[in-house]
């Protein structure tokens, strides 16, 4: 707490981040799933940024009919992710006493079941930022042990708050970055769940240019090479909310593609399935999703040179 | 005809190969040797996917990849593969 590298915004941040999570563990839960509207309301309204970015996605994506259509999945979307974070806490209390299936119904592909419960078998389940991805965490972890993965907040207070509070028996987090580079194998190796959000833009030169709907985006290479080289099942899944304190989760089959040989043609078809599938759920759940993530930035110059090398069917 | 063994010095130019063509980093790599730390080599968590990728396809084997992960030299890796090919 004495750390210089502390600011007297860090600390300010972090007593009003404290004080809501405490008042939305003590309010009811329809209360605080009203006051996550209301809140998702004022941000869409304030953050003329974010706004902007969720509109200009709905409108590339193509998913709304007209300008009305954009404006009411944006408005939806930030709610979305106002009680993504209300219900996230509130299903503490389901989960410690085991009556998670009271909220929870289950859509399991049987292939995808029979991977993700098989003793000792490490699986790598894929998702995006759609719906509840904690909750879909959580109930995967009552199969088996699950291994997110997290990036550090720019706050270390706040920072070490959401990990006390998402620290649980059979979930933990690694750090995006990390110098064992092995931990990811590691973790399937122990037969565990590895939880990827794969919509993600990769920054790093390990992103590789992969559409969605129909543009080009830099998608992380990582589940479809975890796949390739561990031959672990890789699932896509969802959780997504039909009500209050109402989910359904959702796993697809395993993905299943013929093998060329060539890393890069496996690697892209991979990646392209992926993309394929989340679009469908995205198109049956556009009010859930993560609209105001910039997925689609301008790419560098060595992307733009690969998808020209890959030609028009890139 | 018995087959040519491979040698240590083949298998570590087509190691070199393999590190190249999976690292994105910028490394010197005619000054590896069997001393070189394979952490030094600034493969991350997804590179080292990459690299278990192309050890597997250029050496025509197969293994558990999280059996490599924790080889920390060329040398050991050298030894890994041999034991192997």
């Amino acid at each position: 707490m004495s750390s210089p590298l502390l600011t007297l915004r860090h600390r300010a941040e972090f007593a009003v981040f404290h004080a809501v999570l405490r008042a939305i563990d003590r309010m009811p839960v329809d209360r605080a799933l009203a006051m996550a509207s209301r809140i998702g309301d004022i941000v869409y309204a304030l953050d003329f940024y974010r706004r902007g970015v969720a509109k200009r996605n709905i409108r590339l994506s193509g998913i709304a009919a007209g300008r009305a259509e954009t404006v009411r999945i944006a408005r939806a979307s930030f709610r979305s992710f106002a009680q993504l974070a209300v219900e996230s806490l509130k299903a503490d209390d389901y989960f410690r006493s085991g009556r998670w299936r009271e909220m929870v119904d289950l859509q399991i592909d049987p292939a995808a079941d029979e991977a993700l419960k098989a003793p000792g078998r490490g699986a790598i389940l894929a998702g995006g930022h759609i719906g509840n991805w904690e909750i879909a965490s959580r109930v995967l972890a009552t199969f088996k042990p699950v291994v997110g993965i997290t990036k550090n907040m720019n706050n270390p207070l706040t920072d070490r708050l959401v990990k006390d509070r998402r620290a649980r028996e059979n979930f933990t987090m690694t750090p995006k970055r990390d110098a064992d580079a092995g931990r990811l194998l590691e973790v399937l190796n122990r037969g565990h769940v590895l939880g990827l959000l794969v919509d993600q833009h990769a920054r790093s030169a390990y992103g590789e240019p992969i559409r969605f709907f129909g543009r080009h985006v830099s998608m992380h290479k990582s589940a479809a090479l975890l796949h390739l080289v561990s031959g672990a099942p890789l699932i896509l899944g969802c959780c997504v909310r039909t009500g209050n304190m109402k989910f359904l989760v959702r796993a697809y089959p395993p993905v299943n593609i013929p093998r060329s040989g060539d890393k890069n043609t496996d690697v892209r078809a991979l990646m392209l399935e992926l993309n394929s599938k989340l679009e469908d759920m995205v198109r049956e759940f556009p009010e859930q999703y993560l609209w105001a993530h910039r997925r689609w930035r301008p790419l560098r110059p060595a992307l733009l040179a690969k998808i020209e090398k890959l030609g028009p069917g890139a | 005809m018995e087959d040519n063994p491979v040698t240590r010095e083949e298998m570590i130019d087509r190691l070199r190969k393999a590190m190249s063509d999976s690292s994105t980093e910028d490394v010197d790599w005619d000054s590896v040797t069997e001393a070189t730390e394979i952490g030094s080599l600034g493969f991350d968590s997804l590179s080292i996917l990459d690299l278990i990728y192309e050890i597997q396809r250029e050496f025509k084997i197969k293994f558990a990849a999280e059996e490599i992960v924790k080889v920390r030299t060329v040398g050991h890796l050298l030894d890994f593969l041999q034991a192997r090919v």
